[in-house]
Order: structure tokens, then sequence, then C-alpha cells
């Protein structure tokens, strides 16, 4: 029986960091899926997160989503030109105490040559009025395999002690 | 209790040309299924739908929520002779467009079956779909087709198949 969904990496933060980057990654997978369960120190309930493929900060990426904060619905995008992928949401520092925001992200055919569209589906956590969730189409120009996915909060604040991401390598039959 | 393999890879076909259908079975054995498309389109977009064990009765309905980049929506269709999954997110040339589907326990043959699917293109729209399949005596899923409407699954259109085993 053929294995899949494999654990490439995880990290669980022990102190605050800006970013959490996977490197080296293998073309040997068919697809990725990417697991996050983030704080962060921004004064807000919520972060949004941005994705960066291969350390590519050109204007390469463009998303369109769909969201929803307890109260009312929405849908915005970028067409294109942005520098990272706005892919899911972490909770702030104003969430509920030890909660964390979850996403998580597929990227299809990861190791192609072709551009790369991905998938997210996200959730800010609170006990309060407001909590964020939110789907994301997105598309990233590139070409070339992805080896390293960096991830960050759009407005550059850290992430906290006991958030994790979980890297998965998923290979077809 | 030692640990079994699930999420296991079932089968993953790649459209050497274009295609008018696309047909999977011989899934037997697992809880549920999931299965991506990475759908590729010429010239002229499209959408995709599906049948269950080739059943073409009007026994599908879904609720769809989703948006534009500028609005988001939520619309339904019932008594349908096919199951939808791209409503918001066509499938245009240039780059793919993603679907995901999950067919939660296919193989039970006393309830109706639930599909949700999500289905994703930057350039259109994102969404989430439950469809719902009323098939004859409530019979398991043995089969599906992949159908799209208005062009056909361009080349190099990929369709992975996993499946998902209970404890």
């Amino acid at each position: 029986m053929a294995t899949t969904f494999t654990l490439i990496k995880t990290y669980t933060l022990t102190s605050s960091q800006s970013s959490i980057d996977f490197t080296s990654i293998p073309a040997t997978y068919t697809d990725l899926c990417l697991k996050l369960s983030l704080r962060t120190d921004r004064t807000s309930i919520n972060s949004d997160l941005i994705l960066q493929y291969n350390g590519d900060t050109t204007s390469a990426y463009s998303f369109r989503r769909i969201y929803g904060d307890g109260a009312s619905a929405g849908s915005d995008n970028l067409g294109a030109g942005a520098s990272n992928g706005l892919s899911g949401f972490a909770d702030g520092a104003s969430a509920t105490a030890s909660t964390f925001g979850n996403t998580e992200i597929y990227i299809p055919n990861y190791a192609g040559s072709t551009q790369k569209s991905w998938s997210t589906d996200g959730v800010n956590e609170n006990n309060a009025g407001t909590a964020y969730s939110g789907l994301y189409a997105s598309l990233y120009t590139g070409t070339a395999a992805i080896n390293r996915v960096t991830v960050k909060d759009y407005n550059s604040t850290n992430f906290v002690q006991y958030s994790s991401a979980s890297l998965y390598g998923i290979l077809k039959a | 209790m030692a640990a079994g393999a699930t999420y296991t890879p079932i089968s993953s076909y790649t459209a050497p040309s274009s295609q008018t259908s696309i047909t999977l079975n011989s899934f037997t054995g697992y809880t549920d299924l999931e299965i991506v498309l990475s759908c590729n389109a010429a010239s002229t977009a499209y959408h995709v739908f599906f049948q269950c064990n080739g059943d073409t009765g009007t026994t599908y309905s879904y609720t769809i929520l989703g948006g534009d980049g500028t609005t988001a929506g939520s619309t339904r269709a019932s008594s349908q002779t096919s199951g939808r999954l791209t409503y918001y997110a066509a499938v245009r040339s240039g780059s793919p467009t993603i679907i995901r589907m999950k067919v939660m326990n296919y193989a039970n043959s006393t309830t109706y079956k639930t599909i949700l699917s999500r289905s994703d293109r930057a350039s259109d729209g994102t969404e989430a779909i439950v469809n719902l399949w009323r098939g004859a005596s409530t019979a398991a899923i043995t089969s599906i087709v992949l159908q799209p409407s208005g062009a056909n699954f361009d080349t190099g259109t990929t369709v992975n198949v996993f499946g998902i085993t209970a404890a």
C-alpha cells in the first residue's frame, strides 16, 4: 500500500519569530498541504497570513476570497501584482487568550513547470462578537518548482510561542 | 492499536488529449473518497459537473457559497440531472482551476450521498458547494463521471483519487 500524506516538516515555536520557512522541499510529491495553527502579537483580533514561494517577492501573486466575520459576508480580490499571496488567518493579540487561528492550504502540482494555483480555508478563533473565516483562490505565476514556502503576517508582526505549522507531501497513485 | 494506512492513493489520470468526460471507478474498500482535480481549458471556458453511477435522473441538488472578488453570494438548485462542482470558479485557459471533492460515506447502501467540494480560480472566484445525490435505492457509489459543460477538459487536466478508511 502506497504511503501518502507524509509529514515533511513541522514547527512548533518556542519563542516569537517573524516568519516560518519551509526550505529544501523535495520535488518527489504530487501536491503539498500546509496546516497552520498561528497567533501573532498584532494588536487586533486577527492577522492576515501571506505566503511567498521560492523567496519570490516580485509581483507574481493574486487572489480572490470570500469571508465572513459573524455579522456579514463579503468578497475581495487582488487581481495581479502582489508581492505575496494572502492566504488565511492567524489570531491576533486581542483574540481570546490561548486561541489560535487555523488555516489549511492545498497546493496541487507544486513541482510542475506551470503557474501554481492554490486553495486556502482559514479561520480566526475568538470567543467574542467578531471572528473571521475565509475561503481563498490564489495564483502564483512563477513556473519553477516550489522548493520553499515562507509564511508571514501581512502586517509584519511576529508569530508567538506555541504557534505551529506542518507541511505534508501528498503522492498520487 | 497499530495505525493503519489511510489517505491512500487509488488512481491518477492525466488527460492525454481533449476529453468530453472523465470516468472514475474501481474505488472499493474505503469509507470516504477525496478527489483532487486540476482542470485545464483551451480557448473556451467551461464549468464542471458530475453524475454518480450513470444516473441521469433529476436526483441531484446543490447549494453554493462563493464570491467573485467583489460580491459574496449563495445560490441553490434542486432536481437537477447532475451535480455541480464550479459556479464562480470557471475553468479557463492560462492556469488551472482546482477542485477538491469529498465524497462522504460513499459505499453505504442505506443513505443518500453528500459530496462536499471546494473550487478555486484566482482570476474568477472561490466557492464551497454541497451536493446531494438521491440515487435509486440509496445505492453505493461505484462510479463518478466528471463532465465539462461548454467545452472539453483540455490536455494535461489531472484527476487524483484518494481513499480514506475509518478506524
